[in-house]
């Protein structure tokens, strides 16, 4: 039953074992030599991860500014030339950084400025600005949108260490874009280390503090969390309640949620705004990077700070393109890009929601114009049809119970 | 209701004596119960326990006018006595523990002082609240609400578990008083986003943990680094809050709390709450075949033994040890409910695995008094409420001595007379306690084993605290993990081999895009566990750990769960996956497994001499080794190889490599047990690394007991398996919990050697409890065999003749007198 067992070892003289020791019996102990497990699942209900997970890869996307040249190069031959580009790794720190000094230590910061002119996709910039705050705040189901000013707006989105949230996951990068004097600032504040988040965090608060409200891309579910939660381990604090805050997801689901196979930032920015982005990166590429940059690896860290930079744009022309949705033109007086048969059919529901009738019907009668959709709008007539029928029958009531 | 065809039926179907007793208080049972002819004489132990009258003491002078006069209003004018001294203890600050039996108001003892902060800082001291089970936190979530709401202040007390909607989450985070949770709670929703529990955190008073006794082994160890990581997190928002326990009645409780919150605590032990006179009676069921030890089964007794002690003028519970019993009993007796002068509704089951409302609603039944007889497992061990009840009947001994008196704890609280009958099954433990009943009565002995230091338990641990906030350098010396051995080198590997963390100067960061404490279990094994998966319905039937899989879910096997059986299909060992299929058999299966130890490193070592041989010279001697006058003990790193010259036994706790194989199974025939065939198993083999309580005799002493001839290999193996089945009355543990290997000629000694090591991977302190207490182990193991009343061994002692061998008892029971002959003369060598 038994081996010889000449190979006893004698216990080490003192408690500290060599580190090598310790190494190999935690290894051993741990089984850390096992067949790899299941990868960790995030500790939140399956849909809600799925959905976060769905809008990070949205939010990887291919981070190559969309422009002619690329879109060629992938209808020919190099259809991974986006990626290809990206799998180009540097070293050392990112360039163009600039110390920033607040109250909580120092972090990185990179500043941009883009002229009001600039076109991100088929959109300007500066189309945001003529923005109708009352339109956005209907579509957005949000009143306290109506009297804000576009130009005070503050476009976010973050890079994060993953998903899962909790106080182990870091946020290493916030993108911050405001209107400055004719001009698109971009300010991409970035942790060195984890031990910079503290002040970038801080400065952050201190931005959203300096502006009138928030536009985010589901960033009502996951920015804004993420940030709060660490501003809190660092007591810093949230500058979130009572800010109001345009989560653009929301109502562009709203809107066009049926008329594409998903509701991601690079499908919406593609089909509504003619933003063109190449290859999709897997969803683990923005916390790599981090972690390749900090362990000296080669990393793509250049990749995430032009994806967080062009996020950001992508916000500000989503923005202006939502503005224009009841008006169903841009402000040259074309007709504006997306499925126009969903987005009727969303209006009509948010009419109906409101319960202004007449409005909905109208929006359905546009809707049905529109036959790609047919089994939404069937679905939305037995809906609007079955609300009239029980209002009819309210009023009838109404009318006939004082006579009985 | 009863229908009147039934009640002119009953007298008819049962005899007129039966009838009768149903109608008799507590007392005039028991008496009866004595003069049985049949019961009688297998009541083979009786012991009263005169009533106590209650000690009382007035409310702390300290205390807030409105809290006395709110518990004034609920007819509570003094508090008793161990109450009134818990309390001053929290309200001066201290960490306490109260010890006192189930019902004797230990809820009192921390909602007191969590009231009173509240009250003194307007509302601002929060506290949380730990329960065992999710029924405890939110009976005790009803109570609170009660008492606050009549305080007439803003404040809530909130449940938070797996049942808590998302909705209301929020709220309970940011308005919670006082939050009522339980360890997984805390250990994977709590903890690890903490920056959204901040206000908790921030103004965290007081964390009351109820039933420490329950938190042993893996999960007490887990549980112990979870309270570490609290204390860390409350430390981050500058709070120190101060921990009020609760326990049975435990060995050596002021160090088990010490193991688990890293501090000292005042223990509250003196109970001043009154109780009833109690009547115990030990019931051994009649011996059936005394060549196979075999007695009458004990639910089968038990179902016999109610007719006479069951009735509509009391409440009765019964508890059994394994689900599958309460169903059965609880059919028994529902069959025989009229002849105990019932109705079938009048008797329910109640388990865990019954839905929430069915268990509310048995438990206000039974407070109520609706319900006559509740047949449960451990289910209702534990503090739930419902009210006091007469009669307790415990079908088998529970497995530890708290368990006895938490079961028992639950008749007899009104002052009232009250019986308690304990039914003896057939194993070794059971039979022991049947000759040996003042075992029960005296002082605790059974320790906990918990070791928040074991290497996996801690490497896993500080990943979970690592997420939560950076380790310092300064944490190894100071604050809640500090002196946990080996630390700054866990967190190393965590960062260079594992990669999941990133060390920053005097800083390890968290650094992998994953939430540790999804895939970290208390209980242990966690992500190693095998699945077992129904083929047809696809769905999960069973899990198994790590290490039982190999004999249960290997191809081939039958694997059972409550009466139904399943045949594995396909085990794919690598992803802990078997694959079952529900099948009909006539046959079930058991594994043959090779076990072998190799030992790593000894630390521990204590030694009997041979009398007449010299002595020598005396090691570091630890206190715990002082029992024996002639042993020797050394805490030494590096004990050489021992020789054998002059010594009669020696022990050690030490180090050992495991190897298990499991060779081949037989099928073997229900009832016959004729075995049907026998298949090979192709399956790896497991290791572990951990601990073990190692014990061999030196040669000449084997020679002189008569171990060296053939035969008696099997006596050998016999001694192993008694140490192993009694070993759960010093150590809070089952038998399975502990590995066996028994070697007539080590190769490492090279002598007969018995390991018994701990089966958690690195151990969980088993083995150091056996190591202390091994003389009473040698003790307990004789005291079974020579008690015993079959011939040549039976599965209640060494086991049946087939395995433990002709000679087996015999041999056994020599060598065990030999090791248990304590002091001086005795040693001397008998053969």
């Amino acid at each position: 039953m038994t081996r010889p067992s000449d190979d006893v070892r004698p216990a080490s003289a003192s408690g500290d074992a060599a580190k090598g020791e310790l190494f190999a019996k935690l290894k051993r102990l741990r089984r850390d030599v096992d067949p790899p497990r299941e990868p960790a699942r995030p500790a939140l209900p399956a849909w809600f991860a799925r959905r976060l997970a769905r809008e990070h890869e949205s939010a990887q996307a291919n981070p190559t500014r969309g422009d002619p040249r690329t879109d060629a190069a992938r209808r020919g031959s190099g259809a991974d030339s986006g990626a290809a580009a990206l799998a180009a790794k540097t070293s050392g720190a990112p360039r163009d950084l600039e110390p920033c000094v607040n109250a909580f230590g120092t972090h990185a910061v990179r500043v941009r400025r883009l002229p009001d002119a600039t076109r991100h996709g088929e959109w300007r910039l500066a189309d945001l600005l003529s923005a109708d705050m009352a339109e956005l705040a209907w579509l957005a189901l949000d009143d306290t949108l109506v009297s804000l000013a576009p130009s005070r707006a503050l476009f976010l989105d973050i890079e994060t260490t993953g998903l899962s949230g909790g106080a182990g996951t870091h946020v290493y990068m916030v993108g911050l874009a405001r209107f400055d004097g004719g001009a698109l600032e971009v300010w991409q504040g970035f942790a060195r280390g984890p031990e910079e988040e503290p002040a970038l965090l801080a400065s952050t608060a201190e931005r959203i503090l300096a502006s009138s409200f928030l536009v985010t891309f589901f960033g009502k579910s996951f920015d804004r969390h993420r940030l709060a939660d660490k501003m809190r381990v660092h007591g810093i604090a949230p500058p979130f309640d009572a800010r109001p805050h345009l989560d653009l997801y929301h109502p562009l689901r709203r809107l066009y949620g049926k008329a594409y196979p998903d509701g991601r930032l690079a499908t919406l920015e593609r089909e509504l705004c003619g933003v063109a982005r190449d290859a999709d990166l897997p969803g683990s590429f923005a916390p790599a990077a981090w972690f390749d940059f900090l362990a000296d690896r080669p990393h793509r860290l250049e990749a995430v700070f032009r994806h967080n930079f062009d996020d950001v744009q992508s916000l500000v022309v989503l923005c202006a393109h939502l503005a224009r949705t009841r008006s169903g033109s841009t402000h040259d007086g074309a007709v504006l890009s997306g499925a126009i048969g969903a987005r009727c059919a969303g209006l009509a529901r948010l009419a109906a929601r409101r319960r202004d009738w007449d409005d909905a019907l109208r929006w359905l009668a546009a809707a049905s114009g529109d036959l790609r959709l047919p089994d939404d709008l069937e679905e939305l007539a037995v809906e609007l049809r079955a609300r009239l029928a029980k209002r009819a029958a309210t009023q009838r009531r109404r009318t006939t119970r004082p006579l009985s | 209701m009863r229908a009147d065809s039934d009640s002119d039926a009953a007298p008819r179907r049962t005899p007129n004596s039966v009838r009768a007793a149903a109608r008799l208080s507590v007392a005039e049972l028991v008496e009866r119960l004595r003069a049985d002819p049949e019961f009688g004489p297998r009541c083979v132990h009786w012991r009263s326990v005169p009533s106590r009258p209650e000690q009382t003491a007035p409310f702390p002078a300290c205390l807030r006018p409105e809290l006395a006069e709110l518990y004034a209003r609920r007819g509570v004018t003094r508090l008793w006595s161990h109450q009134a001294e818990a309390v001053e203890h929290a309200l001066a600050g201290r960490d306490v523990l109260v010890t006192t039996p189930t019902a004797s108001g230990k809820t009192l003892c921390f909602v007191l002082p969590v009231l009173q902060r509240l009250l003194e800082t307007d509302g601002k001291a929060r506290a949380l609240f730990l329960y065992p089970t999710k029924a405890l936190s939110q009976d005790q979530s009803t109570n609170l609400n009660g008492l606050i709401g009549e305080l007439a202040r803003d404040w809530h007390s909130f449940t938070y578990d797996g049942d808590t909607p998302p909705s209301v989450r929020r709220t309970l985070r940011e308005q919670g008083h006082v939050v009522l949770t339980n360890p997984w709670m805390l250990h994977a929703g709590i903890l690890p986003n903490h920056a959204k529990w901040a206000e908790l955190f921030r103004d965290l008073e007081t964390v009351v943990i109820d039933e420490v006794h329950t938190l042993s082994g893996v999960f007490g160890s887990s549980v112990a680094n979870v309270l570490r990581r609290l204390q860390r997190i409350a430390a981050h928002y500058g709070a120190r809050p101060r921990f009020l326990l609760s326990s049975a009645t435990i060995a050596d409780a002021q160090n088990h709390a010490r193991s688990l919150i890293g501090r000292e605590v005042e223990v509250v032990q003196r109970d001043g709450s009154p109780s009833g006179g109690r009547t115990f009676a030990v019931y051994n069921p009649p011996m059936l075949d005394a060549v196979a030890g075999l007695r009458a089964n004990a639910l089968e007794e038990a179902r016999r033994l109610a007719l006479r002690i069951v009735g509509p003028a009391h409440q009765s519970i019964f508890f059994c040890n394994r689900r599958t019993s309460v169903e059965v009993l609880t059919r028994y007796l529902k069959e025989s409910a009229h002849e105990m002068g019932l109705e079938r509704d009048e008797i329910r089951g109640y388990r865990g695995g019954y839905l929430p409302n069915l268990r509310r609603e048995i438990e206000s039944d039974l407070r109520a008094g609706k319900v006559k007889v509740v047949v449960t497992t451990n289910a209702l061990e534990l503090g739930i409420d419902i009210g006091s009840l007469d009669v307790a009947v415990l079908v088998g001994y529970p497995g530890s001595q708290a368990s006895f008196w938490q079961r028992a704890g639950r008749v007899g609280r009104r002052a009232r007379e009250s019986l308690v009958v304990q039914v003896a099954r057939s194993d070794p433990i059971d039979q022991y306690l049947a000759t040996h009943p003042d075992w029960l009565f005296s002082a605790p002995r059974e320790r906990l084993g918990l070791d928040p230091n074991n290497l996996v338990i801690l490497s896993e641990q500080a990943k979970c605290a690592a997420f939560e906030l950076p380790f310092s350098t300064a944490e190894l010396e100071q604050g809640p993990f500090a002196g946990a051995p080996h630390l700054g080198g866990i967190l190393d590997y965590l960062a260079e081999e594992s990669k999941l963390l990133h060390r920053r100067g005097e800083r390890w960061y968290w650094m992998a895009d994953a939430y540790p404490a999804e895939d970290v279990s208390l209980a242990g094994g966690g992500p190693d566990n095998v699945l077992i998966l129904d083929v047809d319905t696809k769905k999960a039937i069973g899990e198994i750990d790590r290490e039982g899989s190999l004999t249960t879910v290997h191809e081939g096997a039958i694997y059972q769960v409550e009466g139904e059986t399943w045949i594995v299909e396909r085990f794919d060992f690598e992803n802990r996956r078997a694959y079952v299929k529900q099948v009909e058999t006539d046959y079930f299966t058991e594994a043959e497994v090779d076990t072998e130890v190799r030992v790593l490193r000894l630390e521990r070592e204590a030694r009997r001499l041979r009398s007449g041989a010299p002595a020598p010279a005396a090691l570091a001697a630890p206190a715990a080794l002082a029992a024996s006058a002639t042993a020797e003990a050394s805490r030494s790193a590096d004990v050489a190889r021992p020789s054998a010259e002059a010594d009669d036994y020696s022990v050690w706790s030490g180090e050992v490599h495991v190897t298990t194989v499991a060779t081949s199974y037989k099928k073997v025939r229900y009832y016959t047990r004729e075995s049907v065939g026998i298949e090979k198993i192709h399956l790896p083999a497991e290791e572990i690394d951990t601990q073990a309580f190692v014990f061999a005799l030196s040669l000449e002493s084997a020679g002189a007991l008569g171990l060296e001839s053939g035969d008696r290999g099997s006596a050998w193996a016999g001694v192993g398996k008694l140490l192993r089945h009694v070993a759960p009355l010093f150590l809070r543990c089952q038998p399975q919990d502990l590995g066996l290997a028994t070697q007539v000629r080590s190769p490492h000694f090279s002598r007969p050697a018995i390991f018994l090591y701990d089966r958690v991977q690195g151990g969980v302190g088993l083995a150091d409890v056996l190591f202390e207490s091994h003389r009473e182990l040698f003790q307990a193991a004789l005291d079974v065999v020579e008690r015993c009343e079959c011939e040549r061994g039976c599965p209640g002692c060494v086991g049946p003749i087939a395995e433990a061998g002709l000679l087996g008892k015999g041999t056994a029971r020599t060598i065990l007198a030999h090791l248990a002959g304590g002091s001086g003369a005795s040693e001397r060598v008998v053969s």
